[in-house]
């Protein structure tokens, strides 16, 4: 149940895009990815904007591809909002349900009961032109989600309002798509919204998907350097695997030897060049055995509750997430370590 | 109605508007009684204030006929007409040929010769048309206008038409579009010969503007913008009759001044041939020719009608100028072609 | 864009659909524009057997005078195009930049020019700027000048004149739709900067607004080239003859053209270029008015009031606009209300006007013309709305070409047309000459294009994710089509209509050609008036006319909307 996107092939001159996943019912699958790497067009082809060259799109059981968009029962809300100028709020809601042809009472109800989901209430008769940003935003929403969708589609719902406003709007679509379980794939880049509203994860890249997981997974354990620095930030060092030591592999770096758990090594073999990947907020400053790094504090970013400090050694820099009572002055002179089982191991 | 409701009548009014205009279209038939005499003439012919609503009921009454007049534009474009559908002739006369436009005339062959007996009632140096093909049935001469109230000193020849103090003064009509301008063409030809073209040289600079027709050319005349224009000795006629006004003259020039014979013929094929020839001698009777001077502003062939108290001021030139059928249409597009290539540098 | 433009296929369910739509369309337009035009343009494509060759085209083009014909008709063009576009760029900028009363009021009046039959503005232009029209007389009334002042007309300088006057309100309409989209944000970001004065126009506003003065000056320039009437009377003559002249006189000549018709053909190939550079033009404007919005704006009347040069200079070029494009229509209607008493006198009198409403031919004339302007509004709109839907919505490689060839009509005088008409039915059993329905054909054929210029500026305007949502939501293409894109087009269909309208009553060529006694309109009678020295009832008639044209503009204010 669902939507499954089976082995679906769309072929540009400079790009092509592949793509076989699912997005589970109920859950909001976030689509994490740079610009241009073909989020939108995975979107387009779902909606049936596009048709794809191969591969076949199922939603609950039944085929989707072979229909055209109007027939697919799919919601979306644009980017741009896409309200119609002509219609009040009421009407644009409504608009769904008038073309599928529900019974007036029916569709009176419907739309009386998603403007209540966004708050909007009393808008009715506005014309559209006149709303905010924010206040059009959720009128998108309520109008994509009023006909009952069996999926629905966000495309960077978010990126044209500001800060504040978009936390808050974040918040109010986690909340109606978690009351209505409506199966969501949502669109982004910023990788904020995708950790804080995916159940799943997936990161994508030119075309194809990375790696799809939960959030705490993908955060934890990237399973490439890509997806590694894409979310979150992140300190990488190279170095050569020398051998094994059990279940940790052991690194040659330019700051040392570095060992990193087993979980991680196993693809790599002796003699492998290797980067050695870990959080920031994984770093400690105590003299610990394991993996120790020792290096000169060249900047320092104060944020409040928590501090960053970038650490320059042999070359290299590392980002240290630190909490802010530890005093530091650019310059000094410290140590910190990261245990192995924090740290990721890819091929260069 | 809410707006949408009233989106919906609209568009809904306006389909059924569409299907209606199209059934309407596609059903109806040229729903026209079927006329037993069809003639192609020229507008001011056809117009209200023109001959055709006088003489036309006088011919259907008199011969129980039914006429259908047709406007085609001006004589030129009756005679394209005529010649355009030389093979399938939906006319039976067509009215407007003149002493100038014979051998074309007669060349496209798509006139029926037929001799009125009412001839014999017109003087003969107005049957401009030997073969019989063209009846005439009024004349007039071409004569340049003045405003009186205007010009002190008017021009009394063709030669002072082209003096220094008349520069930008004269409006005169294109001779490919226009019969007096190509009458005055030729009658420049009658008068200097193989010289016209010298001659136009020297009257270019006073020449205000070249008019494609009569209609601009006069109406420009009588809103002042030069206060000498070419048009019909009749012209001052209408000014007295209708205005009250002698202030519009006519010139007679000492070398005489050029003249067109109006004439209709029956088309070859004509599908109402008898009732054709009916008509042809009703033109040269005096039910006609009476409403010829207030109603087209020539002069009528036949002597004997007495033109109306106005007509005191249409002069009648001593010399009356004309070049030969056969003589226009050897040289006509030679003349023109010289006259256009001039002009236009 | 590029990735995800939709072939026309993709939009609809199946090929089929589209392709009927068209189907009617294209048979009415085949019967009633390209047959009875090929059968004209066939005459410069058959030498004298018969043959199909490019003889007499390749001896139009050999022959001197020709080609200094065809230069000068596209030399003058070209400066009236410039002319046009330079007078018309103040004006747009205050349309899009300020607010005030009566601006539709304007856009109404100044419209007018354009649809008004050429004997009508001739008239006008003559009254009001001849040298015994009503500006000489006043500036000799003031100077105590014996001979007028301004000795404009019948020259070089009256074409040009003339041609910017009537079509620099097309600029104006067309420039100001895209620059009143662009936000002076980016103007101000420009001003911190340092930029200002000339510097800022051409180096920010100007390659913004770019798009627009292309989309309008080829319009223009295609009016210009096609320019008839004004070239011939204002133009003084033989001297300054275009190809559309050209035509006329060889039409005139005799109805079955050679040379008339190879030149017939020179400008509709030259036409249909700078329709097709039109056509590009205005989707990359539209493309640009898509991505902008509308926002608020100050009034005018603040900023004229300012004892600024700049306020002067556009107080001044208000003035000057208002003046020359009212005053000829102004003067013919003043010059209506008058009789001929005796002694040639003339008299303050509604005369004429109680002739005209007292029945009879007059009023017959006002009557066949509203009904023709109905009828053609009937057939145009359906299918120029239709045309520009398909037009827009489409992008298969050559279909702007297609859509330049839709656009003919544009590029092919309408006496052309008439002939063509004469010539391709005259052997048909059924009387198409001389019926009603042929002069409404040929007024839609004439008008359709400007319904579709209309609309389809409207209809690529319109963000693409529009019709993705409402697809989105369930609606099918008819759905999309009633619900949707004809509801957001509303108020240029009724600018549509109105042109429509204002075209078909404002005829005069093709209709020449085609009607008969029970049929004159308002202009075959103002000619008939012209012709039997009645010209204070010519310019009654004149009035009654624009009077009509100035009303259908009219509702375009009432309806409210961009224009």
């Amino acid at each position: 149940m669902g939507l499954r996107i089976q082995n679906i092939q769309k072929v540009y001159p400079d790009f092509r895009l592949e793509l076989d996943f699912e997005v589970r019912q109920g859950e909001l699958l976030a689509l994490l990815g740079p610009s241009g790497c073909g989020k939108t067009t995975t979107l387009r082809l779902i909606a049936g904007f596009i048709d794809p060259d191969s591969g076949s799109l199922h939603m609950n059981g039944r085929r989707i591809d072979t229909l055209p968009a109007h027939r697919r029962r799919i919601g979306i809300v644009f980017q741009d909002y896409a309200l119609f100028p002509h219609l009040s709020v009421w009407n644009n809601v409504g608009f769904g349900p008038r073309m599928q042809g529900w019974g007036s009472k029916d569709a009176k109800e419907r739309i009386e009961e998603l403007l209540r989901l966004v708050s909007l209430q009393r808008y009715g008769k506005r014309k559209v032109t006149r709303l905010s940003g924010g206040e059009q935003q959720r009128v998108a929403l309520a109008r994509a989600l009023a006909p009952r969708p069996h999926l629905l589609l966000l495309d960077e719902p978010l990126s044209a309002l500001d800060a504040k406003l978009r936390k808050n709007l974040r918040k109010e679509i986690h909340r109606v798509q978690r009351e209505l379980s409506v199966t969501t794939l949502y669109v982004t880049h910023d990788q904020e919204e995708a950790l804080v509203l995916g159940d799943r994860i997936a990161v994508m890249r030119d075309g194809h998907i990375e790696q799809i997981d939960t959030p705490k997974r993908i955060y934890n354990r990237p399973r490439n350097l890509f997806v590694g620095t894409f979310l979150g930030q992140a300190n990488i060092i190279r170095g050569r695997l020398a051998e094994r030591e059990g279940e940790l592999a052991v690194v040659q770096t330019t700051v040392g030897t570095l060992r990193v758990s087993q979980s991680q090594a196993e693809e790599f073999g002796a003699g492998d060049e290797v980067i050695v990947f870990f959080r920031p907020e994984h770093c400690v400053l105590d003299r610990s055995r394991s993996n120790r790094i020792k290096g000169r504090v060249v900047q320092k970013e104060y944020l409040g509750s928590h501090q960053l400090v970038e650490v320059e050694s042999n070359g290299a820099r590392f980002t240290l997430d630190l909490a802010d009572r530890v005093t530091l002055a650019t310059g000094d002179t410290i140590s910190f370590s990261v245990s192995p089982h924090h740290c990721c191991l890819f091929l260069q | 109605m809410n707006k949408t409701q009233i989106h919906y009548v609209e568009v809904a009014s306006m389909l059924l508007l569409l299907l209606f205009a199209t059934g309407a279209a596609i059903a109806a038939p040229a729903v026209e009684e079927e006329a037993e005499l069809v003639i192609y003439a020229y507008d001011s012919f056809v117009a209200e204030w023109g001959p055709a609503p006088k003489v036309i009921p006088k011919f259907e009454e008199k011969y129980g006929v039914k006429v259908k007049v047709t406007s085609v534009g001006d004589a030129g474009q009756v005679l394209n007409r005529a010649i355009l559908e030389k093979d399938n002739p939906q006319a039976d006369i067509v009215l407007g040929i003149d002493n100038n436009m014979l051998s074309r005339a007669l060349e496209e062959g798509v006139l029926e010769p037929y001799r009125s007996p009412n001839l014999k009632n017109i003087p003969e140096q107005l049957v401009f048309d030997a073969t019989h093909s063209v009846t005439p049935f009024d004349y007039g001469y071409f004569a340049f206008v003045y405003d009186s109230e205007v010009l002190e000193d008017p021009p009394e020849s063709l030669e002072e038409l082209a003096d220094s103090r008349f520069r930008k003064k004269i409006i005169v009509q294109d001779p490919r579009t226009s019969s007096p301008g190509l009458g005055f063409l030729l009658w420049t030809i009658a008068v200097y010969g193989d010289g016209y073209l010298e001659y136009w040289s020297r009257l270019q600079p006073n020449l205000l503007t070249i008019t494609d027709g009569w209609d601009t050319a006069y109406g420009m005349f009588t809103s002042g913008e030069a206060p000498m224009v070419l048009s019909y000795t009749t012209s001052p006629a209408y000014h007295v009759e209708y205005e009250q006004t002698e202030r519009y003259r006519a010139l007679l020039f000492e070398k005489g001044n050029y003249l067109q014979i109006e004439g209709m013929g029956i088309l070859k094929g004509a599908p109402h041939p008898q009732t054709a020839k009916m008509f042809i001698d009703f033109i040269l009777s005096e039910d006609f020719q009476v409403e010829i001077p207030l109603t087209n502003w020539m002069y009528p062939v036949d002597p004997a009608v007495v033109t109306p108290e106005s007509f005191r001021y249409a002069p009648k030139p001593e010399r009356s100028l004309q070049l030969s059928a056969e003589e226009i249409r050897t040289n006509q597009e030679r003349w023109i072609n010289a006259w256009v290539k001039l002009v236009s540098r | 864009m590029g990735k995800t433009g939709q072939p026309l296929e993709a939009a609809w369910t199946g090929r089929l659909l589209p392709l009927l739509l068209l189907a009617g369309p294209a048979f009415f337009l085949f019967l009633f524009f390209y047959y009875p035009l090929g059968s004209v343009l066939v005459g410069g494509l058959t030498d004298q057997s018969g043959a199909l060759s490019l003889a007499v085209i390749y001896a139009l083009l050999r022959d001197p005078y020709y080609l200094k014909i065809i230069g000068f008709t596209v030399w003058q063009a070209i400066l009236s195009t410039l002319l046009s576009v330079l007078l018309g760029l103040p004006g747009a900028y205050l349309l899009a930049r300020y607010e005030f009363r009566g601006k539709r009021l304007v856009q109404a009046l100044t419209t007018i020019p354009f649809v008004l039959p050429s004997i009508v503005v001739v008239l006008g232009f003559v009254r009001f700027f001849g040298n015994n029209g009503v500006l000489n007389r006043l500036l000799m009334a003031l100077f105590g000048l014996e001979e007028p002042a301004l000795k404009v007309l019948y020259s070089f300088q009256a074409i040009l004149l003339a041609h910017a006057f009537y079509n620099f309100p097309i600029v104006v309409r067309i420039v100001s739709s895209l620059w009143r989209r662009i936000h002076p944000g980016t103007e101000e970001a420009a001003r911190s900067l340092g930029a200002h004065g000339f510097r800022l126009f051409w180096r920010v506003t100007l390659p913004q607004i770019l798009p627009g003065i292309l989309s309008a000056a080829a319009l223009v320039f295609i009016f210009c080239l096609l320019s008839f009437a004004i070239v011939l009377v204002l133009g003084g003559g033989p001297r300054y003859s275009t190809l559309e002249v050209e035509v006329y006189r060889l039409a005139k000549v005799s109805l079955d053209l050679k040379t008339g018709s190879a030149l017939a053909l020179v400008g509709a190939v030259i036409s249909l270029v700078f329709l097709y550079a039109y056509i590009k033009a205005q989707q990359r404007s539209s493309f640009a008015e898509q991505m902008l919005e509308d926002y608020e704006r100050p009034r005018l009347a603040s900023m004229l009031r300012l004892r600024s040069p700049r306020g002067m200079f556009y107080l001044l070029y208000l003035l000057l606009m208002a003046v020359v494009i009212l005053a000829p229509m102004v003067t013919v209607v003043a010059y209506s209300f008058q009789v001929r008493s005796g002694w040639g006198q003339q008299a303050v009198s509604l005369e004429w006007y109680r002739r005209i409403f007292s029945g009879g031919a007059y009023l017959r004339a006002v009557l066949n013309s509203l009904f023709f302007g109905a009828m053609t509004v009937l057939l145009a709109l359906p299918m120029g709305t239709l045309l520009a839907y398909v037009g827009s919505r489409s992008r298969f490689t050559g279909s702007q070409l297609l859509q330049a060839l839709v656009m003919l009509p544009i590029g092919i005088s309408s006496i052309i047309l008439g002939l063509g008409y004469l010539k391709a039915y005259r052997n048909f059993p059924w009387h198409i000459v001389g019926s009603w329905y042929a002069i409404v054909f040929a007024h839609t054929v004439i008008a359709y294009p400007f319904v579709i210029r209309v609309t389809s500026a409207t209809f690529r305007k319109m963000k693409p994710s529009l019709p993705e949502a409402a697809r989105s939501l369930g609606a099918g293409p008819w759905q999309l089509f009633w619900h949707l894109e004809l509801p957001l087009v509303r108020f240029a269909l009724i600018t549509g209509a109105a042109f429509a309208f204002g075209i078909s009553v404002g005829e005069i060529n093709a209709t020449l050609i085609l009607y008969n006694e029970k049929m004159i309109t308002i202009p075959v009678m103002i000619y008939r008036l012209i012709g039997s020295y009645n010209f204070i009832g010519a310019c009654a008639m004149g009035s009654v006319l624009m009077l009509f044209c100035f009303l259908a503009f009219l509702i375009i204010d009432r309806v409210g909307g961009e224009v």
